[in-house]
């Protein structure tokens, strides 16, 4: 019995050292395991670290290329506005540029046309100076023309009437001696009333101007002094002078008239 | 008195046993809740491996450089395109 219980204790004994060694085997590996277990962790949260800051670093580049590409459009849209309101500026300065040569033009279209007029206007004055000088000049030789014709008529009639005169004055020197008779008497009357209706017509023509009239009138004297002088060769030498005296008041009238 | 030494040796001994018989019973009920943990630990171990790769598969850094080339790039169409504007 003691062999026996103390061979269980040896036993005993034996089997609790080993026990205890592989216990420590088992503590070992538990301590490897929790290590393990701790370093997993550890690098699982490094990771989660590391993908969360990934994750807002990619973030925040998406959000900046977001912006630049949000600044490249307006940049772009700057540039069209820019480039169309340049255009639009170049259009207008040449739009005003056009209009201010088409202005010059006008104005010196119109300093042409003044000019011209104004040259125009000097030649119309020039040639209407000319004219006026010219229709003056021919007045002047008109009037000289006829003042030279109205001397010839003047003195053609003047020589008209002078022959008249000498005629009646002829013919009131014809002799007295033979007085006419009854019919003669009244012819010769007759004769001078004719006579000096003629001589007055005649004086009133002569003061109207009217050289026609007075040539009518001074022929009708004509044949009216040769129709006394008919008479008077046997008629009244009172009557021939009395007619010869209306002669030479129309002489004076005449010239009265120059 | 050998045999009351005997006697106090057999019960010591005696002792020695029993304590070593339940001593063994807890040892190996440690054991095997040691057991238990260490198989959770490196399931839990595994698990976490697993997260890890997947969390690394996830991170793309080869996104991160596409982002920072087209920034780069990007920063250089602004620059141009502003000096493109001043000259305007």
């Amino acid at each position: 019995m003691d062999t026996l219980i103390r061979t269980l204790a040896v036993l005993t004994l034996l089997w609790g050292g080993w026990m205890y060694l592989k216990s420590s085997d088992a503590d070992a590996e538990l301590r490897r395991i929790r290590n393990e277990l701790k370093l997993a962790k550890q690098e699982l949260s490094n990771t989660q670290a590391t993908y969360e800051a990934e994750d807002k670093k990619r973030e925040t580049l998406a959000g900046e290329v977001n912006a630049l590409k949000e600044g490249i459009q307006q940049l772009r849209k700057a540039i069209t506005a820019k480039k169309e309101e340049k255009r639009q500026r170049i259009a207008q300065e040449r739009q005003e540029r056009l209009e201010e040569e088409r202005e010059a033009q006008i104005e010196e279209e119109e300093k042409r046309r003044e000019t011209e007029m104004a040259l125009l206007e000097r030649e119309k004055r020039l040639e209407r100076e000319e004219k006026e000088r010219e229709e003056a000049e021919q007045a002047e030789r008109d009037a000289e023309y006829n003042k030279r014709i109205r001397d010839y008529e003047i003195s053609r009639l003047q020589s008209k009437i002078e022959s008249r005169i000498q005629a009646l004055e002829r013919y009131s020197t014809c002799s007295a001696s033979a007085p006419p008779d009854k019919a003669g008497f009244r012819k010769v009357e007759i004769l001078r009333m004719n006579w000096t209706s003629h001589a007055q017509a005649g004086i009133k023509a002569v003061k109207e101007g009217d050289r026609e009239r007075f040539e009518q009138f001074a022929k009708k004297l004509l044949t009216t002094a040769k129709a006394i002088d008919y008479i008077c060769n046997g008629g009244y030498v009172r009557d021939a002078m009395r007619f010869a005296g209306d002669g030479r008041e129309i002489l004076k009238l005449k010239e009265q008239l120059k | 008195m050998n045999k009351y030494i005997n006697i106090g040796l057999n019960i010591s001994l005696s002792i020695v046993i029993i304590a070593a018989i339940l001593g063994g019973r807890h040892y190996y009920s440690v054991k095997l809740d040691t057991e238990i943990s260490i198989e959770n630990m490196q399931r839990e171990i595994e698990g976490i491996r697993k997260e890890i790769s997947s969390i690394k598969a996830k991170i793309n850094t080869s996104g991160i450089r596409q982002l920072n080339s087209e920034k780069s790039r990007l920063g250089k169409q602004q620059e141009q395109l502003k000096a493109e504007l001043d000259r305007i």
